[in-house]
């Protein structure tokens, strides 16, 4: 099992590149992708889930060029993606055996999978309700059994705890780590946290460039001694803001606890604390930034 | 002051989103085309043999008749888009934070539908100027005769079109396909009803107050002038020309025409009423739920407890916070389940087509469906055929545009061979709810050993589905074949008319080159929707 991408590129209206010669080569694990809102997140997972064609570069899956043949892809794949639908008229279990049919998931074991999916994905009492009365949430967890149905080798999801709440978060957590063992699963996210919980790699995306493709332990490696504590009166924070980079900020009864990301210790009474991959994620970006603009 | 400007915000934001769009160019398209159409003399305004000189009063008012009654029918469906946009964007529920009021935000969408009809009536005006001199026939060229009957006629209809498209989308059952069919139906009474009476309440085109007033000019300039009018291409042979020299002041007139924009006012006070503000349970149309119920209520109490009881425990999955649950394992897929069935496909297709249909849909097919097969082959085919074939209009119109209609495309378009899959299962299932509503129809067509008529049968039923789809696939909207479907419908089928007629309706509509055109038409508008989709699919 192995996704590769060579070189791929993705220009919108000839001018606008939303990718640029992104390459990343991946085997069976959980692949978190982070990045900042307008990186190309969606835009490299819509590529590689065969839903539109990279300008250029390729995409290859076991060795099949997905543009080529994408079939073959698609055979093994589960996508999630970040904006989808529903028919509002049909139930949850007409909604699955209708896509486990366009799938070619044979009749009886496609009724045997939904109905362990809608327990995994806990909607095994609003089974029967139509879906156009399902909240936004219970609606995710229906985009998320559907990408399972297959039992794909390649699992794509993007932004997929977006709506859920804290417990069903948990949950789906819990089922991606279970379920990265046999296949690839590309976790796309703006929550690093989700990242945290679940990825064994990890790759930092920006301006539709590849920052850096890591293991979370990698990355936390990075900013380990250059994460700071202390507290500030409330007064002090623009001031902070505007010199540091800035990865936290908590109001307790001293002050404001302010964390920040910095080479040297930032203030006399700053305390060095463990870094959090959130902390590393932004020290990341922003060393991105500022070679950017240099 | 300030509603004045929130409506001119309101109307201009949505103008410019329409007007961005490549559907607004293809508009423009039909209206350069349309204005062609009549400079070259293909479509014009005719009294019987006689026709004007093409001076600027008669090429603006064959021009202005022209847009009034075409873009009285097509603009509708061009127009009636606005709040149902807002609804599928969700734009309408940040509208419905703000203090707009109801009637500032149907106002301000009638004014857009109104700027938008307005730019296909100039693109037109100007067409009318061009063709004056296209024409050659009268070179001085005078702005107020030429454009005095677009004031007159095509601007009350598109003021009275453009209400009317909000007040359809706010009333929720007119919001959709039924609306469409609705609406054609309603133009062709008034159309009809206008020229026949001559009633000013009925005559929104203006046709009969046209006529009325001109006529009387004619009757005293032309003394061979026995009267009749056409407007369209009547095939009759143009003989002789008069110089007419435009409309005089006639408060008579102006007062007809601006009935028609009074009636507007009204209908989007009406429409305002109406309005829901993006929710649904405060329309005025929305069933509200008593605690009583209709006796027959009590007979269903079983049945509702076990419902209610199923409902709270789907409330209860909303809520699952309250009680924390175990994460469940997923057990491997048997490699042998991965095996494509085609029938699976087909058939949830056809659950899909069918499923939001209620009882009432049902019970009326069923009763054409019996009412031909108990009727004489003839009579079934010539009378039941076009209503059976209509019936399910809007199964057919939502063919190709489902998937993007509730977004669901890219869970479909990423499925394995969904072209060669779940495309072909679509056309089918569309072919088949054609061969079953005229099934009853078919069995006479057999039993009376018709053989070209049931040929023809296959034929439209194949052509009904080609055409939806590819309608449906390229247009990305179901109102396109909806409005083109119950036009055709009118003229051919329903009419007999024996080249628009894909029904075969009689033994005389039916001729082998008809047959093999709607045969050949099926399979290119079959590759044409394959070839949409694949695009979509690859895009």
């Amino acid at each position: 099992m192995r996704l590769t991408v060579e070189g791929v590129s993705k220009v919108y209206n000839s001018k606008v590149w939303a990718l640029k010669q992104f390459s990343l080569e991946l085997g069976p694990g959980v692949l978190g992708l982070v990045g900042p809102n307008g990186a190309g997140k969606t835009t490299l997972m819509r590529i590689l889930a065969t839903i539109t064609r990279a300008t250029e570069g390729r995409v290859t899956w076991n060795g099949v060029d997905a543009a080529r043949s994408p079939d073959a892809l698609r055979a093994e794949l589960g996508y999630l993606p970040q904006d989808f639908g529903v028919y509002p008229n049909l139930n949850a279990i007409e909604f699955l055996q209708y896509l486990a049919a366009v799938r070619g998931l044979a009749g009886r074991f496609a009724r045997r999978r939904i109905d362990e999916l809608l327990e995994v994905v806990n909607l095994v009492e609003a089974r029967k309700r139509p879906l156009g009365g399902f909240s936004g949430g219970m609606k995710q967890r229906i985009g998320i059994a559907q990408a399972l149905l297959n039992d794909p080798k390649l699992l794509i999801v993007d932004e997929p705890t977006s709506g859920l709440d804290p417990e069903e978060r948990v949950r789906f957590r819990n089922l991606l780590s279970e379920l990265s063992g046999q296949r690839v699963v590309i976790l796309s996210t703006h929550i690093v946290s989700d990242v945290e919980a679940t990825a064994t790699q990890m790759a930092v995306i920006s301006h539709g460039r590849l920052v850096t493709h890591t293991s979370p332990e990698a990355l936390l490696k990075s900013v380990e001694g250059k994460v700071w504590e202390w507290v500030i009166p409330s007064t002090a924070l623009p001031k902070v803001k505007e010199s540091f980079l800035l990865s936290a900020t908590t109001r307790r009864g001293d002050g404001i606890h302010v964390r920040v990301v910095h080479e040297e210790s930032p203030y006399p009474y700053a305390a060095p604390v463990p870094p959090t991959l959130e902390d590393a994620y932004l020290d990341c970006i922003s060393a991105h930034r500022e070679a950017a603009s240099a | 002051m300030n509603t004045v400007r929130v409506l001119y915000h309101l109307a201009r934001a949505d103008f410019l989103e329409r007007v961005r769009r490549y559907s607004f160019l293809l508009t423009l398209v039909g209206a350069l085309y349309l204005g062609y159409a009549v400079i070259v003399g293909d479509f014009g305004l005719h009294f019987a043999c006689y026709r004007g000189v093409n001076n600027s009063a008669w090429v603006g008012l064959q021009m202005a008749m022209t847009t009034a009654f075409l873009v009285s029918l097509v603009g509708f469906y061009i127009v009636k888009n606005t709040v149902d946009r807002d609804l599928q964007t969700r734009v309408g529920q940040i509208l419905a934070t703000t203090p707009i009021g109801r009637l500032d935000y149907v106002l301000g969408k009638a004014f857009s539908n109104f700027a938008v009809l307005g730019v296909a009536v100039a693109v037109l005006a100007v067409a009318a100027a061009l063709g004056q001199f296209w024409a050659g026939e009268d070179y001085r060229f005078r702005l107020w005769p030429l454009l005095y009957p677009f004031l007159l006629f095509a601007v009350p209809v598109i003021a009275f079109v453009a209400a009317l498209a909000v007040l359809f989308e706010t009333i929720p059952w007119l919001r959709g396909g039924f609306g469409n069919v609705a609406y054609f139906l309603l133009y062709m009474f008034l159309l009809v009803n206008g020229l026949e009476t001559h009633a000013a309440f009925t005559d929104f085109v203006g046709i009969g107050a046209m006529e009325s007033h001109l006529q009387i000019w004619l009757f005293a300039k032309l003394p061979n002038y026995r009267g009749g009018t056409a407007l369209g291409n009547s095939g009759e042979q143009v003989v002789e020309t008069f110089v007419w020299e435009g409309f005089g002041w006639s408060p008579e007139l102006l007062s007809l025409r601006l009935y028609w924009i009074a009636v507007a006012l009204a209908i989007v006070l009406l429409a305002a009423g109406l309005f829901d503000r993006f929710d649904p349970a405060r329309g005025f149309f929305h069933v509200r739920p008593t605690s009583a119920g209709p006796s027959w209520w009590h007979l269903l109490a079983p049945w509702r407890k076990r419902a209610a009881s199923a409902n709270a425990n789907g409330n209860g999955a909303m809520n699952s916070a309250v009680a924390p649950k175990p994460t469940v394992h997923l057990s491997p897929l048997n490699p042998a389940a991965l095996r494509f069935r085609a029938a699976a496909v087909l058939l949830a297709e056809l659950r899909l087509m069918l499923k939001r249909q209620r009882w009432w849909w049902y019970a009326v097919a069923a009763g054409l469906l019996i009412a031909s097969l108990v009727s004489p082959a003839q009579e079934a085919r010539r009378d039941l055929l076009p209503l059976l074939w209509v019936w399910p209009i809007l199964l057919w119109s939502a063919m190709g545009t489902r998937e993007a209609r509730h977004e669901t495309d890219e869970l479909i378009f990423s499925a394995p061979h969904s072209l060669r899959r779940q495309f072909p299962a679509a056309w089918l299932a569309g072919v088949i709810v054609a061969v079953s509503m005229g099934s009853g129809v078919a069995l006479r067509l057999l039993l009376a050993s018709e053989w070209a008529g049931l040929l023809g049968f296959v034929v439209g039923a194949v052509f009904i589905s080609s055409l939806a789809l590819a309608l449906g696939v390229w247009s990305g909207t179901s109102k396109l074949f909806e409005a083109l479907y119950i036009i055709w419908w009118y003229i051919g089928p329903l009419h007999h008319d024996r080249n628009l007629d894909f029904m075969f309706t009689s033994a005389q509509s039916f001729s082998w080159n008809v047959l093999r055109f709607y045969l050949v038409a099926a399979f290119l508008l079959f590759a044409i929707a394959l070839l949409g989709r694949r695009r979509q699919i690859q895009a």
